[in-house]
Parts: structure tokens; C-alpha cells; sequence
């Protein structure tokens, strides 16, 4: 178990400067995830942390010890790849022994952590199976259960869910929170799913072109967004943007307003308010919810409301806000205000 | 009849014809190898023996120094040169591939140049560097003659082998506490064991077959290969005239490993091994 820490790091390709000075740290035994959209660096990020890439400059700490100039194995690292990276001509018994037998450990210590791994993944009927005979899921298993018998005192997993469908998904997340409970171990986890990084971590780091946006919990993130890219990054249907000319006066340096679609209320449209008004566009039924998007004279704004919403698209509708959810935020897209009086 | 099982029988008939132009020849030697002597140097020759007979197997084996001794002579020389393409193309293969290695490029078609370069016409230059450290009668100095023709086809084929294993496989390795030889040969050689085989078998064949440098390197007549004595057998007279016969049996049993090979290696080659490894 370790703490993780990073100071400053930058890494560039070439000229290509891909993170441009990241500093957080992950406290022992938590649950960090590193969320962003594709390209902004997250892989890059995780890899420097686990060792496959060389930093450009700063330096990296597990568990207080600066590793880095270490290789990847002397880290106390485990990483579990996107593509799962199964050795395809190995069983999935020498697949998850591989590190230990690299490491010459004895042979009833291989099988027994072996067995122990394969007992916590249900993978004990698999065991003498080739990667290629096993479904998406179960190679999934596997590459944990890779990253399992190396009792890390870290461990990185890059988008390991992002191969599988959506019912799977939700399947392997709790599985992986219960591991996480379970093994108590500090896990990194890249993602480009919001709901991933929300419902898994305890924090969320939402990087954007290689620079941290905002660093909090997920219910900080949802409710406080630093900035217009992470308040529009986090939250689906995505939240509503504004200019702040609608509030009629709007407070000092606020150019642009953000509100939630569950803050969205439609209303009658009556002569003499001043509510904004528009024609609904489209009527999507969620099942537990109907996202209904309205085109305003202010550009398209996405509303939320029950299931029963009796809305149809082409109505003329009138839109309320709740102006104590409403966040305020200046020309250079930095949140100031939170509630609007 | 649909049209496009009327396309099937069209490209059924031209395979079979182009069987029959390809199989030809060899079934004619076949079949003259196992004629009789006197029948075997008839002239117009028949098509089909009237008789069995192995008689021409018979001369062969006993021929000169007898054929144990010549065909050893080419396996010996085969799997020389399967080793030394395998020993110099898998890691140059690995390090052109994997490694950042400076001007890896230039390098690269620096080696693959050499195709364009006929071996034959530096034939004379090498006998005389054989000759002085004493590799000429060798079957190591025709060995090293056959790696250099294969070297560039198979480096391009290892490379390209190398390349096609994906990156996170090798990065798992890495986080697994591999270092680079256990690597190669823990997690890349067992990848691209198609790719090996590929080689191999082109080395066997090209070594087997080849005959030029073998007749300029060899003088010694127990150190001929195959190819070399059956040409000899050809111009030399037994009773005068040339004993068909045999030379017919000789290239019946010297065509024989390479059809064998081909058809038992052949599902390597098409063997997709990586599938299951990512995604
Ligand atoms: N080896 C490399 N050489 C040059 N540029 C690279 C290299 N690896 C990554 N990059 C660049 O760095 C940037 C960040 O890449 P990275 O893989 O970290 O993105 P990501 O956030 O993981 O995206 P995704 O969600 O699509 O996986 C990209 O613009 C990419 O083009
Ligand atoms: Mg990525």
C-alpha cells in the first residue's frame, strides 16, 4: 500500500509537448480516477506512473520513495492495459503466474496465488483455457487477476472496461469497487467515462490537453466546476450554457451562465413573463426521465423532467431556471458565481 | 446454373489445368526413375514404365561416394544456414523493430540493398576469401554463401513479424519483470513463431536447391551437395550416354524434403496465433 505523488510532471514527444507540469497525489489505499477527454493525455499520464514512459521532467513518488528513474517492475506497480494484453500462447493459469515465475519464485508459492487470484475473479474453471477461448469479460478477469498475484502496492488501469458492453460494464465496476474494498490498495484508474470515474472514485483528476481542470470529489466536480469545460464535461445530459444577457442583469464579469437540465423547468408560455420561450425540438424518453430540448432565441437548451412528461416535439413551450443552481462564469470560461440571486 | 458457381467451375478448370502444366515434369521423372535402366534411355521415351523397377535407386545410392553422403552433405548445409538466418535475423529482426535505434531506416534498406545485388557475380571474389581462410570444401563456407542470398528476405520478414506484435504485450512484459531477452524470447518468439518457421523453410529450400556457389566453393567430391553431383552424373558416361534413370531417381529424392516440408509446415504460416491477445 502507498501513497502516490506527483510534482510538476511534464512529458513531451519530441516537440510535442503532451503534459504540461501535473502535480496531485492519491492518498494510501484511495480511489483516484483520471478523467478527460480522448487525447488530453491520461494514458500518457498513467504510463509515466507506471514506468513505460520517461518523464520529461518533475518526479514521481510511490510511497514516498522517488521512482523516477526506476524501471517499471521495481515500482511496486501493476498495470491492466485497455487491450488487456494477454500473452495469447499462454493458459490463463501461466498468464496470471507469469510475474511471479519471471520472478523465480518457488512453485507452490505460484500456484497457491495463482488458485487465491483465480478464486477471487471466478476464473478456477478457466484456468487451463488460451486467452483466445475466453469472452471479453473473462480476459478482463484474467488481466487483473495478472495484476493481482503481483500484490502491488499500486495499481493502474487504463480504460479496462472500455472493450465491453454497456451491461458488463456496469457488472465489472462493481466488481472492481468491491476489489478495491477488498484488497484496500491505491488504484489509478484512466477513464473517459463520467459515470465510471464518478460511481468508482473517491477523486476525481479531470485533465484537459494535458493540464488539470480541477481536481475534487465527483459531487464537488458536479455541483462546483471550476471551470465551462468541466462543468459541460460532467453531467448527462450535458449542462446548459447561456448568455448571461438573459438574466437581464446579469452580476459583474459574468458573461455566460451554466444551468443543469434537472434545474430546467417547462412552464405555460404566458404573455408579459419573462421566461424564456422556444419550440421543443425533440422528446427523449430515458425510462426513469425525459430529456426534452427546446431551440430558444438563446441557443438549444436541454430540460429534465419525469417520465411522464406529456411534451411533444414542435409545441411552443416557456422555460424556467432555477437561479440559485445557476453557475456564473466570466469571459475566460472560470466559474464565479454559484447560485444567482 | 447461377452464375456464380459457373465462375467456381471456370477457376476450378484453370487451377486444374495449370496443375497439370506444373505437375508434369515431375511426374515424368517420377515415373522415368522408376523404368528400368534400358527402357529409362529408350528413345522416343514412353510415357508409362512397362515394368517396375528401383535399379535406378540402386545406382544412385551406390553412385561415387554414394548418395547417403550427398544428401547428408545438403541437409547439413540446409540446417546450417536455417540456423545461422534464425541466429541473425531474429534479434536484428527484434532490434530494428522495438528498439529506437539511430538511423534504423537507412539501415534497414541498407540491408534489404543487398537483393539487388546477384550472388552469382560475387562468386569468384568469395572463393578466393574462402580459399585463404580455408572455407572453400567446407560446409560451413557454402552454408555462410546460402545465409547471405536469404539474409535479406528473411530480415524483411522478421521485422515485419516483430512489428505486428502489439505494444502492450511487450509492456506487459515489462510490468511483469521481464528484461529484454526474457522478452524476446518469453513473449515475442512465441508470437512469431509463423514468421520462424517462414524463414526456415525459405533457408532449407534456397540452400537446398542452390547450385552455382556450390560448384564454384566445392571441389572435393565428398563434399558435394546434391545438386552438384546430379549435375555431374549428368556429363559424366556410364557405358556411354547418360543413366537417365538415376538422375531421374536422384531428382525424385531431391524434390522430395521440400514438398515435405511445405506441406507439413503449412498451417503455421497460415496460423493466425496472435488472435485473442488484444481486444
Ligand atoms: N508515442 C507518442 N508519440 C507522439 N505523440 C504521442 C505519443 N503517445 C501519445 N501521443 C500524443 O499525446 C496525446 C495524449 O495521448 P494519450 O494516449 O495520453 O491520450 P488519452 O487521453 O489516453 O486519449 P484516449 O482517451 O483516446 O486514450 C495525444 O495527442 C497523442 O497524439
Ligand atoms: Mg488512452
Amino acid at each position: 500500500m502507498a501513497q502516490v505523488e506527483l510534482q510538476d510532471v511534464c512529458k513531451s514527444f519530441g516537440n510535442v509537448d503532451v503534459i504540461h507540469g501535473v502535480s496531485f497525489s492519491v492518498e494510501d489505499g484511495h480511489f483516484v480516477a483520471l478523467l478527460g477527454p480522448s487525447g488530453c493525455g491520461k494514458s500518457t499520464l498513467l504510463r509515466l506512473i507506471a514506468g513505460l514512459e520517461d518523464l520529461t521532467g518533475g518526479q514521481i513518488l510511490i510511497g514516498g520513495r522517488d521512482v523516477s528513474d526506476e524501471d517499471p517492475a521495481e515500482r511496486g506497480i501493476a498495470m491492466v492495459f485497455q487491450s488487456y494484453a494477454l500473452y495469447p500462447h499462454m493458459t490463463v493459469k501461466q498468464n496470471i503466474g507469469f510475474s511471479l515465475e519471471v520472478a523465480k519464485r518457488p512453485k507452490d508459492e505460484i500456484r497457491a496465488k495463482t488458485q487465491e487470484a483465480a478464486r477471487m475473479l471466478r476464473l478456477e474453471e478457466l484456468l487451463d483455457r488460451r486467452p483466445s477461448q475466453l469472452s471479453g469479460g473473462q480476459r478482463q478477469r484474467v488481466a487483473i487477476g495478472r495484476a493481482l498475484v503481483r500484490d502491488p502496492s499500486v495499481f493502474l488501469f487504463d480504460e479496462p472496461l472500455s472493450n465491453l458492453d454497456a451491461l458488463l460494464r456496469v457488472q465489472m465496476r462493481l466488481e472492481l469497487a468491491k476489489l478495491h474494498r477488498k484488497l484496500g490498495a491505491t488504484m489509478i484508474y484512466v477513464t473517459h467515462d463520467q459515470t465510471e470515474a464518478m460511481t468508482l472514485a473517491s477523486k476525481i483528476v479531470v485533465l484537459n490537453h494535458g493540464h488539470i481542470a480541477q481536481i475534487g470529489s465527483p459531487v464537488d466536480l458536479y455541483n462546483k466546476p471550476a471551470d465551462r469545460f468541466v462543468a459541460s464535461f460532467i453531467g448527462s445530459p450535458a449542462m446548459n450554457f447561456l448568455p448571461g444577457s438573459i438574466l437581464g442583469s446579469a452580476p459583474r464579469g459574468v458573461t455566460e451562465v451554466g444551468i443543469r437540465p434537472e434545474h430546467v423547468r417547462l412552464v405555460e408560455q404566458r404573455k408579459g413573463t419573462k421566461n424564456l420561450a422556444g419550440t421543443i425540438q425533440l422528446v427523449e424518453r430515458l425510462g426513469n426521465a425525459t430529456a426534452i430540448h427546446v431551440e430558444t432565441p438563446a441557443g438549444t437548451v436541454t430540460a429534465l423532467t419525469g417520465p411522464e412528461s406529456e411534451a411533444s416535439a414542435g409545441a411552443e413551450i416557456g422555460l424556467a431556471f432555477d437561479a440559485a443552481k445557476m453557475i456564473g462564469f466570466d469571459a475566460d470560461g472560470k466559474a464565479k458565481i454559484f447560485g444567482i440571486k | 446454373m447461377t452464375r456464380k458457381s459457373r465462375k467456381g467451375y471456370l477457376a476450378g478448370a484453370i487451377s486444374v489445368a495449370l496443375i497439370v502444366v506444373f505437375a508434369a515434369p515431375l511426374l515424368v521423372s517420377v515415373l522415368a526413375s522408376i523404368k528400368s535402366k534400358l527402357e529409362a534411355a529408350t528413345l522416343p521415351p514412353t510415357y508409362l514404365p512397362h515394368s517396375f523397377s528401383f535399379e535406378s535407386y540402386e545406382r544412385l545410392w551406390n553412385y561415387q561416394s554414394g548418395l547417403a553422403t550427398y544428401a547428408g552433405n545438403s541437409l547439413g548445409t540446409a540446417l546450417i544456414t536455417i540456423v545461422l538466418c534464425l541466429g541473425l535475423t531474429i534479434p536484428a529482426g527484434y532490434g530494428l523493430a522495438r528498439y529506437p535505434v539511430p538511423f534504423k531506416e537507412p539501415i534497414f534498406v541498407l540491408l534489404l540493398l543487398a537483393l539487388i545485388i546477384p550472388y552469382q557475380a560475387l562468386l569468384t571474389p568469395l572463393f578466393f576469401m574462402f580459399v585463404k581462410i580455408n572455407l572453400h570444401n567446407s560446409l560451413l563456407g557454402l552454408a555462410i554463401l546460402h545465409t547471405s542470398i536469404q539474409l535479406p528476405f528473411s530480415l524483411y520478414v522478421m521485422r515485419n513479424a516483430f512489428e505486428t506484435v502489439p505494444k502492450e504485450l511487450e509492456e506487459a512484459g515489462i510490468v511483469d519483470g521481464c528484461n529484454s531477452f526474457q522478452i524476446l524470447r518469453r513473449v515475442f518468439l512465441p508470437a512469431i513463431v509463423p514468421a520462424i518457421i517462414t524463414v526456415a523453410l525459405f533457408a532449407f529450400i534456397t540452400s537446398w536447391n542452390e547450385f552455382l556457389g556450390a560448384l564454384v566453393l566445392l571441389s572435393r567430391d565428398t563434399s558435394f551437395t546434391l545438386p552438384v553431383i546430379l549435375a555431374a552424373a549428368r556429363q559424366q558416361t556410364i557405358l556411354g550416354g547418360t543413366d537417365w534413370g538415376m538422375l531421374q531417381a536422384g531428382i525424385t529424392i531431391s524434390v522430395l524434403p521440400c514438398i515435405l516440408f511445405y506441406v507439413l509446415l503449412q498451417k503455421y504460416y497460415v496460423s493466425g496465433l496472435l488472435s485473442g491477445a488484444v481486444k
